[in-house]
């Protein structure tokens, strides 16, 4: 329509960049829709074309990758909230400043989203749950990871019990999204060998 | 056409000058947006005054503007991240409507500067608490100093438009404006287009483009043009055909009840104002879906049935469960409803932002449902919407601000080129056509230029820009909508040079004897159809005036063979019905059922296979035709 001429620059300038920085290129707009067709009385004549969908359903690495996006925007809100509680500490002695973790952490969520973007072929593919807890827990944990025991900047106590409770919701998302890829494979070989049978 | 002239009004049209460098509405709401900011200013502030520690004032500071927090704990690289993580939270709001979006993120930024802070720098509090007041001052200083400028060039305008006059037609005469133009091949193989589109499975949307359903490229925009450009080619090439064309206008109505299509709402009343109510029409935005639709069954109406103005006929379906029941009268009184309610009298799109070009196919559904049924929407509002669009959305250089925040009275014209100002005024012709020709005029003054027989549009980046695909290329959707502008407003040597210009240098694509620009998106196609198709004044006679009495009662050519028939042209003056038929696909012997005849009376066919023909006790009769090549029918 061209309501906001302004927005829609907008758009296209984004567009323009994303498309000159991702392989594929934009893709090809519609030139027609199938030719249609009517009896002389009206009513139609059945000469649809199945038309395939030139989109492919979401592949499950890109779900993954989103659900770790999503994951780590989290994650860095909630390790604000608890050092800003207190609940977290800062330690002196660790290997980078809070500003270079921060910045480290925000290209990793950034490379997240690029790369979910990237596998992104349209659509919602059946059975996401496996992929959405797998890449959040992965995320959860290795971001707790990094920032405890790599980076050293975040110290919850000597407490195993808050060790356990920071990093067992990532781990346990995990072996959840491992454990449900599994059953859906079970459940595929089982329908694919009913297919065979029949 | 002496009568036809003297229906017709001739007027000068000053632009108004403007009493205060704001108008009153958007003035008060400005107002309110500096109190509000004032409040949380202070709030900001308070941290700071009490001796709060420092994370506590990196937070407040962080409320005073994105990312201050951030530059007075030591990290301006930061900072700037936040500024610009809210500017684009703002785009974002601007685009899809999450109101709560930039307040969100501006919070947490401010929230994220608490723990992130170092030693607190003086120096950067002083600059962070003056920044904000800074920038109001500076902005109001600097739209001073631009209105006042605009004030100079209006009243330079005002001194070439009291020598203006513009034409302001009246209601057309059946043999004046109204005699029915014959379509060519070129114009049967564009009309293809619309039609392949609209004729496939109501849940198919094959050869649409996908890419959003937000913003310009979404689907209601495309089925929008759709409809509008086979309800334009109806009124002024074949009034007296109904058949697939008018199948065609009813699918497309449909299909804008596809949930597919109007679900965004669902999201964008949802986080653009916390209610999780889906309802599309029984809301006080959405103006880019009721006013839209409306406009499609008021063209259709007025030229084929009142299927949608029967009850829930427009049911907008969530789920088997769920479904909006509505109708022609719901739209419109959801448009008149809203308007009335409105500060600005425009109401929104998206949740907050109001756009006087969508505010104009809403003042068309009020008129042509008043006209249709009899209410009495649109002039009970004219002079609220005239002076809106003469105060509130107009600068005092008679350029039409596209976009205003209903709740910060903000508004821009970044990057707005031309072919924003040329849709307004070829929309706004029929319910407010003085200022439609004025905005016309001023274009032709300004931005567009002949040179001599083409049309050189101003070079501005948004020029370039095709919103249906969000590409930027060439200026087509610029010359398309001069098309169209120049057409409607009475300017045929303009829209001709247009249609020269985009003959001359466009690419064209052709599958089966369907033609379409190349390079230019299916909406922009569309809208080159509805140019195509139009006349002088034509959208403002079928929404305003409708169509004739003759047309509406006389016999129809109710069905044909498609596309085997293409109707080039189709007119009845009440009692006879001409027909100019081309072959669609290869020569063929084929029927053509006709409809509203005087039942049991004799009809004279030339040009058929019978030369006469007896209606049945429905009024109803079949003839056929052999048909080679261009082929003229008549019955009487």
């Amino acid at each position: 329509m061209g309501c906001c001429i302004a927005i829609a620059l907008v758009i296209a300038l984004v567009r323009k960049a994303w498309f000159a920085l991702v392989p594929g290129g934009a893709p090809p707009d519609p030139m027609f829709a199938p030719p249609a067709r009517r009896n002389a009385d009206g009513s139609p004549v059945a000469t649809r074309v199945p038309v395939v969908d030139a989109v492919a359903p979401a592949s499950r690495g890109a779900i993954c990758l989103g659900a770790a996006a999503v994951t780590t925007a989290l994650y860095a809100g909630v390790v604000a909230v608890l050092r800003w509680t207190g609940a977290a500490e800062s330690l002196p002695g660790a290997a980078v400043s809070w500003p270079v973790r921060d910045v480290v952490v925000g290209l990793i969520g950034a490379a997240l989203i690029v790369a979910a973007a990237v596998r992104y072929r349209g659509g919602r593919p059946r059975g996401s749950r496996a992929p959405v807890l797998f890449g959040a827990g992965a995320a959860w944990l290795g971001l707790g990871v990094l920032d405890m025991h790599v980076l050293g900047v975040v110290h919850l106590g000597h407490s195993v019990t808050s060790d356990v409770l920071f990093h067992g919701p990532g781990l346990l998302a995990m072996t959840l999204g491992a454990g449900a890829f599994a059953a859906e494979l079970r459940r595929q070989a089982a329908a694919d060998l009913a297919v065979v049978a029949r | 056409m002496t009568a036809q002239l003297e229906r017709d009004r001739r007027v000068a049209v000053l632009l108004p000058t403007p009493r205060a460098a704001l108008p009153p509405v958007t003035a008060r709401i400005l107002r309110r947006t500096v109190l509000a900011y004032a409040v949380v200013w202070v709030i900001g502030l308070l941290p700071s005054l009490v001796g709060a520690g420092d994370g506590w004032v990196a937070a407040g500071l962080g409320l005073t503007v994105p990312g201050g927090g951030l530059l007075y704990g030591g990290h301006p690289v930061l900072a700037v991240v936040a500024f610009v993580a809210v500017l684009v939270s703002v785009t974002m709001w601007w685009s899809m409507g999450p109101t709560v979006l930039p307040p969100l993120v501006w919070l947490a930024t401010a929230a994220l500067s608490a723990p992130a802070t170092g030693d607190g720098s003086d120096a950067a509090r002083i600059v962070v608490l003056a920044a904000g007041p800074a920038v109001i001052v500076l902005l109001a200083l600097v739209h001073r100093i631009r209105h006042a400028g605009h004030v100079r060039a209006g009243a330079k305008i005002n001194a070439k438009l009291r020598e203006t006059e513009f034409v302001i037609t009246g209601p057309p005469g059946i043999d004046t404006r109204l005699p029915v133009a014959e379509s060519s091949a070129d114009d049967l193989a564009r009309l293809r287009y619309a039609l392949d589109l609209a004729l496939q499975p109501l849940d198919s949307f094959d050869g649409f483009t996908r890419i959003d359903q937000f913003r310009e490229a979404a689907t209601r925009y495309q089925l929008n043009a759709l409809s509008y450009c086979l309800s334009m080619s109806q009124f002024t090439r074949t009034p007296a055909f109904s058949g697939y064309l008018a199948e065609a206008q009813r699918n497309a109505i449909t299909k804008m009840l596809d949930r597919r299509v109007w679900g965004y709402w669902a999201l964008e009343n949802a986080w653009g104002n916390l209610d999780f109510d889906r309802d599309p029409v029984g809301c006080d935005e959405n103006i880019m879906l009721t006013g839209f639709h409306g406009l499609m069954v008021g063209m259709y109406e007025s030229l084929n049935d009142d299927t949608f103005s029967r009850p829930g006929a427009l049911t907008y379906r969530w789920n088997d469960r769920v479904g909006y029941a509505n109708d022609f009268g719901t739209l419109a009184a959801s448009v008149h409803r809203n308007m009335s309610g409105s500060a600005f009298t425009l109401f929104p799109c998206e949740p907050n932002w109001i756009y006087t070009v969508c505010n104009t196919f809403g003042m068309s559904t009020m008129i042509s449902h008043d006209r249709l049924h009899g209410t009495g929407y649109f002039a009970e509002l004219e002079p609220r919407l005239r002076q809106a669009y003469e105060t509130e959305f107009l600068r005092p250089d008679g350029r039409i601000i596209g976009v205003r925040s209903r709740h910060l009275g903000l508004s821009w014209n970044l990057w707005a080129g031309p072919s924003i100002q040329l849709t307004t005024a070829f929309w706004m012709h029929a319910a407010l056509p003085e200022i439609a020709q004025r905005t016309w005029w001023l274009l032709r003054e300004s931005a567009l230029e002949k040179r001599p027989d083409k049309v050189h549009v101003a070079r501005t980046v948004s020029a370039r820009l095709d919103p249906g695909n969000y590409t930027l290329g060439r200026d087509t959707y610029g010359q398309i909508v001069t098309v169209m502008a120049a057409r409607e407003l009475g300017d045929e040597e303009w829209a001709q040079a247009a249609q020269r210009t985009l003959d001359e240098r466009e690419e064209l694509a052709e599958s089966d004897g369907v033609r379409r620009y190349a390079k230019a998106s299916g909406l922009a196609n569309l809208y080159a159809n509805l140019g195509r198709f139009g006349r002088h004044s034509a959208l403002r006679d079928l929404v305003v005036h409708g169509a004739p009495d003759a047309w509406r009662a006389g016999p129809v050519l109710a069905n044909a063979a498609y596309p085997d028939v293409l109707v080039a042209k189709a007119v009845t003056d009440g009692t006879a019905l001409d027909l100019v038929l081309r072959p669609g696909a290869g020569p063929t012997r084929t029927s053509l059922h006709l409809a509203r005849l005087v039942p049991g009376r004799t009809y004279t066919v030339t040009g058929a296979l019978t030369d006469t023909v007896v209606a049945d006790p429905q009024g109803r009769a079949t003839i056929g035709v052999d048909l080679g090549d261009r082929l003229e029918v008549r019955v009487y």
